[in-house]
C-alpha cells in the first residue's frame, strides 16, 4: 500500500550501523499529504513505547522517508523495522546532532498528527 | 647597579611576563579547544553506552514478562507466542547495537569489552522463543534461568558503560579545571602585566618630565649667558666706538685720522661679529621672538636706502629702490627684524660689487601656498654666486668665493641668519636663478596690510624748537655717560646725567629738562621703570620726548617700552650722527653734522 505512493531513496552513515546504508520507503512528506492530515506536529511511536515528537516542517526542509528497506532487505523487528524514520544525515550536517537522531524512530508502530 | 644592567634586566622582567601572559592565554585556548571537542563529541554521538546497555536490560525484562503470560495460558498460546516473539526480536535488536555503530566502535577499545562483546554474540540462540520446545513448567524454567545469566551480562555491560561514563565526565572535569586555571593564570598574569607596564609607563613619563626640565634649565642657562655676554662684550665696545668716534671728530693729523678711521672700522667690525654670533645663537636656540607691528612701507625702504648708502664703498655704486603702486602704504610686520634681514643683503650686495648698481626692488606675489606675499628683490651687479655654491652660502661660516678669493671680512654668518630670520617672519631667502650678471637674493614674507589711520606715536606732534636742548640722561657705565655726554655737547647741547633709574626720576622732577635719554639696563631702577615714573609725574612728565638708550635685541622689550610710554630707540653704540637725527626727530631739532 505504501509502495503505491512511490519509492524514496537514501543513502546515510548512522551512528548505529557501520558504513554508508541504503534505505528505501516512502517520502513523510508525500506519505502525509496523501494521508490528507493536517498538523504542525507529529508524535511517533516505536513498539517499545518509545515516543518523539517530530515538527511536520522537517519533512519539508529535508527529504525524511519512512523506510521499510535497508540494503535492499525488508527490515524485520530485529533489524529495527518494519518502518524507520530516516533523515538524510549524510547530506545535512545540520542533522549530525543527537538532537536529530531522536527523531530516527524505528520499529515504528505508529503517527499521531497533533 | 649599572643603569644599563637595571634596564636590562627590567626589559627580561617584562619579557618574561609577557611570555606567561601568552603561555597562559595559550593554555585557556587549548583546554577549552578540547573542552569543546568533548562536548561535540558527547552531543554528536547519541548512542552512550550507558543509554543502550540499559535500554537492552528493559527489553530483556519486557521479554521476560511476555513468557509469564504464557506461564499463566500454562502452555503456548499463538497470541502469548507472538507477543514472546516481539518482545524477544526487539531485545535482540538492541543487542544489534552492540555489533555496529558508535557503540560498538566505543566498546571494543578495551579488553574487557572486548570480552563481553564475545559473550553477546551466544545470547541468541539460547533464548529464542522460536527453540523453544518444552513449554512444560520445567522448561519454562531452563528458561527463565539462561534469562537471568543474560540478564546478569547484561548488568556487567550497564556497570561498565557506567564506568566509562564515569570517567569521561572525570575528563571533561579535568579539561574544565585546566581551562579554569589557565583563566585564573592568565588574568594574574595579565593583571601584573598592566601594573608592571603602567609603572614602566610612568616612570619613562617621569624620566622625560626630568629631561625636557632640565633641557629648559640648559636652555635658559644659555640664554641667559648669552645676554650677559651680548651686555658685557657690547658694553666696553660701545665706549670704544663712541670715544674713537668722537675723537674723529677733533683735530687730527692726516696719519692719526687714518689710524682713528681704522680703529672705528676694526670697532664696528667687531661689533657686527659680536652682534652675528649672538643672532645666530639666538636663532639656534630658538630664542628669536618676531613682532608684528605696523611698518609704514616707504619710510621703510628710505632708511634701509640711508644705511645702506652710509656704508664704505656705497658711494661708487647707484643705489636705488622701487615698490610695486599695487603694495599698501601700511603693512604688518618686525620693522628691526626685517631690517636686520634686508640690510644684510643690501651690505652683502654692496660689499661685492666693485662697480655698476645695487636695486632694492618691494612687490607682491602669490606665494607657494597660495597667499600673497611680500617680495624684496636686492640684485647686484657684482661677480655673482657660482652655480655650486648656490645652496653653501646659507651654511654658516660659508662666503662665496672663500677659498678662491680673499676672505672677505665678516663672519660668514649673515645669510644664515638672514633666512633663519625670514623663516621665522613665515618667509625664506632664496637665490634667485642666475640671470646675466650679478646675485639676486629674493626675501619673502606674508603680505598682511595694515590699518592706514596713523599711529598716534608716531604723529604725536612735537614742539619744533631751535636752540640748546637741556638732555637728561641716565646712564651707569662711566665710559657711556663720557661718550654720551661729549656727543650730546659736541651737538651744541646741555647734557645732566643720572648714574641710575631713582636718580633720573629725581632729576627730571626737580628740574625741567627737552629731552630724557635713558639706559634700559641700570642697578636700582631700570629704565622701563624711570620712563614709566616719569610719565605718571605730572603734564610736564606726559608731554618729555623719551628716547630708549639700549643694545635692544629682543621685541618683546620694545613692546615693553612702548608700554612705558618710551618714544623712540637709540641701539648701542650710539653714533653722533644717529642721535643727532634722533633728536631732530623726537624734539624738533634741526640736525647737525657730526
Amino acid at each position: 500500500m505504501l509502495e503505491a505512493l512511490g519509492v524514496s531513496r537514501t543513502r546515510t552513515t548512522t551512528v548505529w550501523t557501520n558504513g554508508p546504508q541504503d534505505f528505501e520507503g516512502v517520502s513523510l512528506k508525500a506519505l502525509l499529504e496523501r494521508v490528507g492530515a493536517f498538523g504542525d506536529r507529529i508524535d511517533a511511536v516505536a513498539l517499545n513505547y518509545y515516543k518523539v515528537e517530530i515538527p511536520v516542517s522537517d519533512f519539508a526542509r529535508w527529504p525524511v522517508i519512512l523506510a521499510w528497506r535497508q540494503n535492499g532487505q525488508l527490515m524485520r523487528v530485529r533489524d529495527k523495522g518494519p518502518l524507520w524514520i530516516v533523515y538524510p544525515q549524510d547530506d545535512f550536517p545540520a542533522l549530525n546532532n543527537k538532537e536529530a537522531q531522536g527523531k530516527w524512530t524505528w520499529q515504528l508502530k505508529e503517527i499521531r498528527v497533533k | 647597579m649599572r643603569p644599563d644592567l637595571h634596564a636590562a634586566r627590567r626589559r627580561w622582567r617584562s619579557l618574561a611576563v609577557l611570555a606567561a601572559v601568552a603561555l597562559s592565554a595559550l593554555g585557556i585556548a587549548a583546554s577549552l579547544y578540547s573542552f569543546h571537542a568533548l562536548v561535540t563529541r558527547f552531543y554528536v554521538t547519541k548512542e552512550n553506552l550507558v543509554f543502550v546497555s540499559t535500554r537492552a536490560e528493559v527489553e530483556l525484562a519486557r521479554y521476560s514478562s511476555s513468557l509469564l503470560g504464557m506461564a499463566a495460558a500454562r502452555g503456548a498460546s499463538a497470541e502469548a507466542l507472538t507477543e514472546a516473539e516481539l518482545r524477544f526480536d526487539i531485545f535482540l535488536s538492541r543487542l544489534e547495537l552492540f555489533r555496529g555503530g558508535v557503540v560498538a566502535e566505543a566498546l571494543s577499545e578495551g579488553q574487557e569489552e572486548r570480552a563481553l562483546l564475545a559473550r553477546i554474540e551466544t545470547i541468541e540462540p539460547a533464548l529464542d522463543p522460536r527453540a523453544v520446545q518444552d513449554w512444560s513448567p520445567e522448561g519454562m524454567r531452563a528458561l527463565e534461568r539462561r534469562i537471568s545469566g543474560v540478564a546478569l551480562l547484561m548488568q556487567e555491560i550497564s556497570l561498565i558503560a557506567l564506568r566509562r561514563e564515569l570517567r569521561s565526565e572525570k575528563e571533561l572535569l579535568r579539561v574544565l579545571d585546566t581551562s579554569v586555571a589557565a583563566s585564573g593564570a592568565f588574568f594574574a598574569m595579565g593583571t601584573l602585566a598592566l601594573l608592571f607596564f603602567l609603572r614602566a609607563r610612568s616612570r619613562a613619563l617621569r624620566n622625560a618630565e626630568r629631561a625636557r626640565a632640565a633641557a629648559e634649565a640648559a636652555d635658559r642657562a644659555k640664554g641667559d649667558f648669552l645676554a650677559k655676554m651680548s651686555h658685557e662684550i657690547r658694553t666696553p665696545l660701545n665706549a670704544v666706538i663712541g670715544l674713537t668716534n668722537l675723537l674723529g671728530g677733533t683735530a687730527l693729523a692726516t696719519q692719526q685720522r687714518q689710524f682713528v678711521e681704522t680703529m672705528e672700522a676694526a670697532g664696528s667690525q667687531l661689533l657686527q661679529v659680536v652682534n652675528d654670533v649672538l643672532d645666530f645663537s639666538r636663532l639656534q636656540a630658538g630664542r628669536v621672538e618676531i613682532a608684528a607691528a605696523p611698518i609704514e612701507l616707504r619710510g621703510f625702504v628710505d632708511r634701509l636706502l640711508l644705511v645702506i648708502g652710509g656704508l664704505p664703498g656705497a658711494s661708487r655704486l647707484a643705489i636705488s629702490s622701487s615698490i610695486a603702486p599695487d603694495l599698501p602704504a601700511r603693512i604688518l610686520g618686525d620693522d628691526a627684524r626685517l631690517m636686520q634681514v634686508l640690510s644684510n643683503l643690501l651690505a652683502n650686495a654692496v660689499k661685492f660689487t666693485r662697480e655698476g648698481e645695487v636695486r632694492l626692488d618691494v612687490s607682491a606675489e602669490r606665494g607657494p601656498d597660495g597667499g600673497e606675499v611680500l617680495r624684496f628683490a636686492v640684485s647686484d651687479t657684482g661677480p655673482g654666486i657660482p652655480e655650486e655654491m648656490r645652496d653653501e652660502i646659507f651654511e654658516p661660516f660659508r662666503q662665496a668665493g672663500a677659498e678662491r678669493l680673499r676672505p672677505h671680512e665678516g663672519t660668514g654668518l649673515g645669510l644664515s641668519i638672514s633666512r633663519g630670520l625670514a623663516r621665522l617672519m613665515g618667509g625664506n631667502v632664496v637665490l634667485a636663478p642666475a640671470s646675466g650678471r650679478g646675485a639676486c637674493f629674493v626675501t619673502t614674507i606674508p603680505l598682511r596690510a595694515a590699518a592706514t589711520q596713523d599711529d598716534a606715536r608716531v604723529a604725536a606732534p612735537v614742539a619744533s624748537r631751535s636752540g640748546p636742548l637741556v638732555i637728561l640722561v641716565a646712564e651707569d657705565t662711566p665710559t657711556n655717560q663720557l661718550v654720551i655726554r661729549l656727543m650730546l655737547e659736541g651737538l651744541g647741547h646741555r647734557v645732566r646725567i643720572a648714574a641710575n633709574g631713582v636718580e633720573a626720576v629725581e632729576a627730571f622732577v626737580a628740574e625741567a629738562c627737552d629731552l630724557v635719554l635713558l639706559d634700559i639696563q641700570m642697578p636700582l631702577m631700570d629704565g622701563f621703570e624711570a620712563a614709566r615714573r616719569i610719565r605718571g609725574s605730572g603734564a610736564r612728565g606726559r608731554a618729555v620726548p623719551i628716547l630708549a638708550l639700549s643694545a635692544f635685541t629682543q621685541p618683546s622689550d620694545r613692546d615693553e617700552a612702548t608700554r612705558c610710554g618710551i618714544d623712540g630707540f637709540l641701539s648701542k653704540p650710539v653714533r653722533q650722527k644717529n642721535l643727532a637725527e634722533a633728536l631732530s626727530r623726537f624734539a624738533g631739532e634741526a640736525p647737525r653734522a657730526a
